[in-house]
């Protein structure tokens, strides 16, 4: 649909389309639209009804990455995930230290180091997924700090409530943090498939 | 009872007419593709700045078996049909498509080769997202439906460097009606109306699922969400706590938030109250910005107001070259007829 200049020197017709395309266009928009409601509705808890619509939908969603549920801060905003390592190194020197940390420039980047660690919480539960996860992070981690072992151990940021500022308590006091060891990986584990 | 019959099939008729008529133009409606020249110079930029971020800690997040190996991420869904022409990189290549996508999306933003580089945009955007699916948030997902809708559209037809070339040369083939003031028209278009509402509609989906799922929370009706997500220590870039003082703050808000959100796709309809709908979006996403931390999701959510606002206004304001003594681009048809001479009148592509 390039534009081009007028044929004549009256005022220029802007081009429309013809009746068959636009009905096909809104076929197309009902088909999407249906799919952009559907999407969000499908995520749980969700009808039997939407869960099978999700089935003619999902693809096409995939496909467009327009599968989105939109949950922003829904239904409740939750804890942090956090996750702490220890590496060590050859020389018996120790790294420790935590993703993210504010230390990680700029702030979309921390960003996405603080996503991988809520997917590790989001996976809780999971042995399929949550193991493959622990295992790609302690890699990284160690490959980063040039180690040859690491400890993982997933930290838990409770969020505080009013009532605990206004006691005198502070949002990083060490009380709010709960851990739960991940594992502790030898580098040459890693070669291993 | 026959004529009874027949007044009701055209009344019925009646109504299904008029319903095509208004369905045709609210999508169908040619319009000046200036609106998407301005969402693609801010998509753009958007998604420049999101790609170049990556390539700090490219091998990192991107390598085979980085912090998303191949095998994590295949095994997320394996049924999907997300794609990415990652699967397909050799390792040792890995910088050049990077850097390769860092130069189209530099091209993008200033519009040159725009019938190209807006679908490369789209196929690139999409490609990085999923190639690295637990490290995106909701800047990814707006990234993605901006860069997929303006790939339908001539969202290069305005604003852009394509524009600037075809005028040049116009220029050069046809001096003398250059230098009587006319320009290349820049037409009206179906694709470029179409493509503005499917953002405007997207975004009140958006909205209005982002309200409604808030209502299976507990925190949204007794009005502590927004202090949990302002006193979440990782989210958190200037201290709020100061509002434990203030709890009242935390109810309105929290209310606010929800209720704005769930009548978004009501209110921005209408003219008059579309600028205050839009005005406490904008306030909104700054806080998420400032207060969270999450600047580049409130700078795109902002960006996406940008198709709310119809071509004319951007035309009105002077989102247009105009030339000494030259009429604007756009109305060259209100030219007298002997100014617009058969010379000046060959067709000139933009994209």
């Amino acid at each position: 649909m390039n534009s081009t200049t007028p044929t004549s020197s009256t005022t220029p017709m802007s081009p429309r389309w013809s009746l068959g395309w636009r009905c096909l266009v809104s076929l197309w928009l009902l088909y999407h639209a249906a799919g952009l409601l559907v999407s969000p509705a499908s995520i749980p808890p969700s009808s039997q009804f939407v869960r099978n619509a999700w089935v003619f939908f999902g693809p096409y969603l995939q496909f467009m990455y327009m599968n989105q549920g939109h949950h922003f801060f829904a239904p409740d905003p939750g804890p942090s995930t956090l996750v702490s390592y220890e590496v060590e190194r050859d020389d018996g020197t120790t790294v420790s230290g935590r993703i993210p940390n504010l230390d990680i420039q700029p702030r979309l980047l921390y960003h996405r180091h603080f996503m991988l660690t809520e997917s590790l919480g989001a996976y809780e539960g999971d042995e399929r997924l949550q193991p493959l996860l622990v295992r790609a992070l302690a890699r990284q981690l160690c490959r980063e700090h040039e180690g040859d072992a690491i400890t993982l151990t997933k930290v838990t940021h409770m969020l505080p409530t009013m009532d605990w500022l206004r006691a005198g308590e502070r949002i990083d006091d060490p009380s709010l943090y709960q851990e739960q060891p991940l594992g502790r990986f030898e580098w040459s584990d890693f070669s291993q498939p | 009872m026959v004529r009874l019959f027949t007044a009701l099939i055209h009344a019925v008729g009646l109504r299904i007419c008029t319903a095509w008529r208004q369905w045709d133009d609210f999508w169908f409606r040619p319009e000046d593709p200036v609106t998407l020249g301005v969402v693609r110079i801010l998509t753009g930029l958007m998604l420049t700045y999101t790609h170049w971020v990556w390539g700090i800690k490219f091998s990192s997040f991107f390598g085979t078996d980085g912090f998303q190996d191949l095998l994590l991420v295949r095994s997320l869904d394996p049924e999907t049909m997300a794609w990415s022409f990652w699967w397909y990189v050799p390792p040792d290549l890995a910088w050049t498509v990077h850097l390769t996508c860092l130069f189209l999306l530099t091209m993008y933003t200033l519009g040159l080769w725009t019938s190209v580089t807006k679908w490369a945009a789209a196929i690139i955007t999409i490609s990085y997202v999923n190639r690295v699916p637990n490290a995106s948030f909701g800047l990814d997902q707006m990234n993605a439906m901006l860069a997929v809708y303006l790939a339908l559209g001539p969202c290069g037809a305005r604003l852009s460097l394509d524009r600037l070339i075809s005028v040049k040369r116009s220029a050069i083939r046809f001096p003398e009606a250059y230098a009587a003031g006319q320009r290349p028209f820049v037409l009206p278009r179906p694709s470029a109306r179409l493509v503005r509402r499917l953002i405007q509609v997207h975004m009140c989906i958006i909205y209005f699922f982002a309200g409604v799922t808030k209502l299976k929370g507990t925190s949204w009706w007794d009005g502590n969400a927004v202090w949990m997500a302002l006193a979440n220590a990782e989210y958190q870039s200037v201290d709020m706590t100061w509002m434990a003082w203030y709890p009242w703050l935390s109810d309105l808000l929290t209310h606010a938030t929800v209720l704005w959100e769930m009548t978004f796709w009501i209110f921005v309809w209408n003219p008059v109250l579309r600028p205050w709908v839009l005005l406490v979006g904008v306030l909104m996403h700054l806080g998420i910005g400032g207060f969270l931390g999450m600047w580049t999701f409130g700078l795109v959510m902002i960006f996406t107001y940008a198709s709310f606002v119809a071509p004319e206004t951007y035309l009105a304001i002077g989102f247009r070259r105009r030339s000494r003594n030259a009429p604007p681009a756009v109305g060259m048809a209100n030219l007298p007829a002997e100014r617009n001479s058969p010379s000046a009148l060959q067709p000139v592509r933009v994209s």
